[in-house]
């Protein structure tokens, strides 16, 4: 990497979060290390190399706070609704809406494809345990009337029906164990998602 | 502990001793970024990512003042120590001996549990 590339990706790294200032600073300090290593018979590139990742001095900067003088504060956007209609990003978005609207419907398949998948689990579960839990009491009211007519078809009607109303407690006892961790998983899923759209992005060059 | 030429201790240890070091060395004179890392000692590993924020707090702490000489056609900042910071190294040298006492209790503690 040479030495403009990292005070660009310094300074873009830094402009934003850090004060106007501070960055001029930042940037500053870095360019004379970087000038006196080279001047000390460094090479560009193995100067450059020493100072490491403008990445990395990014993200230490905005994490010590360094740039964060008292009187500094980040830009607060205001709310969607309070701004003026700008009618050229509008119209933009209308014209170009076949291209990101169907990016938004792929992203919703995609969403729609991923809850179905966290749910099929337990709604096979609930299935189950309803399936049998059914089964079991149909059984079990029938083999009355089956141990009038044949009282050991009665009692094997009985016994099957009440094994069958076990499977079903069994099976409704994982699903809803289960079903708490799915319901984690899609809260997860969803703070994940709309942390997507309200946290502010750090743009790294 | 001393890993590649690199002395290992408690970051908040470590970060105090690179502090005095750095006023140590301006205390020799007023010295720029890239000579102050060639004249502290290589024990303490001090880089040039690590340095920028030690200057900085020795600048707002009032330790360390700053003014700009030209050098080879461009600006150099060159940092002084302050009377406050002369003071601070004192004051340092001074605590110092107080650690030591509580590094001997701390030593003795280890010793009777060994015994």
């Amino acid at each position: 990497m040479k030495k403009s590339d990292f005070d660009i990706r310094l300074r873009t790294g830094l402009q934003g979060y850090v004060a106007p200032a501070e960055v001029d600073r930042i940037v500053a300090y870095y360019d004379e290390m970087l000038l006196d290593t080279m001047e000390d018979g460094t090479s560009e590139d193995d100067a450059v190399a020493q100072l490491g990742d403008p990445g990395t001095i990014v993200y230490d900067a905005i994490a010590a706070g360094t740039g964060q003088s008292a009187t500094w504060t980040a830009p607060n956007p205001q709310p969607l609704w309070h701004r003026k209609l700008n009618w050229p990003v509008i119209i933009l978005l209308v014209i170009g809406s076949p291209l990101w609207g169907s990016i938004l419907l792929a992203g919703l398949g995609v969403l729609l494809a991923a809850e179905i998948c966290l749910w099929c689990i337990p709604f096979t579960g609930l299935c189950l345990a309803g399936g049998f839990g059914f089964g079991g009491i149909i059984a079990i009211c029938a083999s009355p009337f089956a141990f009038i007519h044949a009282p050991f078809m009665g009692l094997s009607d009985f016994g099957v029906g009440i094994a069958l109303c076990g499977v079903a407690i069994i099976a409704g006892y994982v699903t809803y164990k289960l079903g708490s961790w799915f319901l984690q998983a899609h809260t997860l899923l969803w703070h994940w998602l709309s942390k997507q759209f309200t946290d502010r992005k750090v743009a790294l060059a | 502990m001393n890993v590649n030429g690199v002395i290992r201790l408690d970051s908040q240890l470590k970060k105090g001793l690179v502090e005095y070091s750095v006023l140590a060395t301006l205390r020799h004179g007023d010295s720029y970024g890239y000579q102050i890392i060639k004249d502290s000692p290589a024990l303490l590993g001090l880089t040039q990512s690590t340095l920028y924020p030690i200057l900085k707090r020795l600048e707002t702490d009032g330790r360390v003042s700053t003014y700009s000489q030209t050098h080879n056609g461009r600006e150099r900042k060159y940092y002084h120590v302050t009377e406050q910071g002369k003071q601070s190294i004192t004051q340092f040298l001074a605590d110092w001996e107080q650690l030591e006492t509580i590094h001997a209790y701390i030593q003795r503690s280890e010793q009777n549990e060994e015994e």
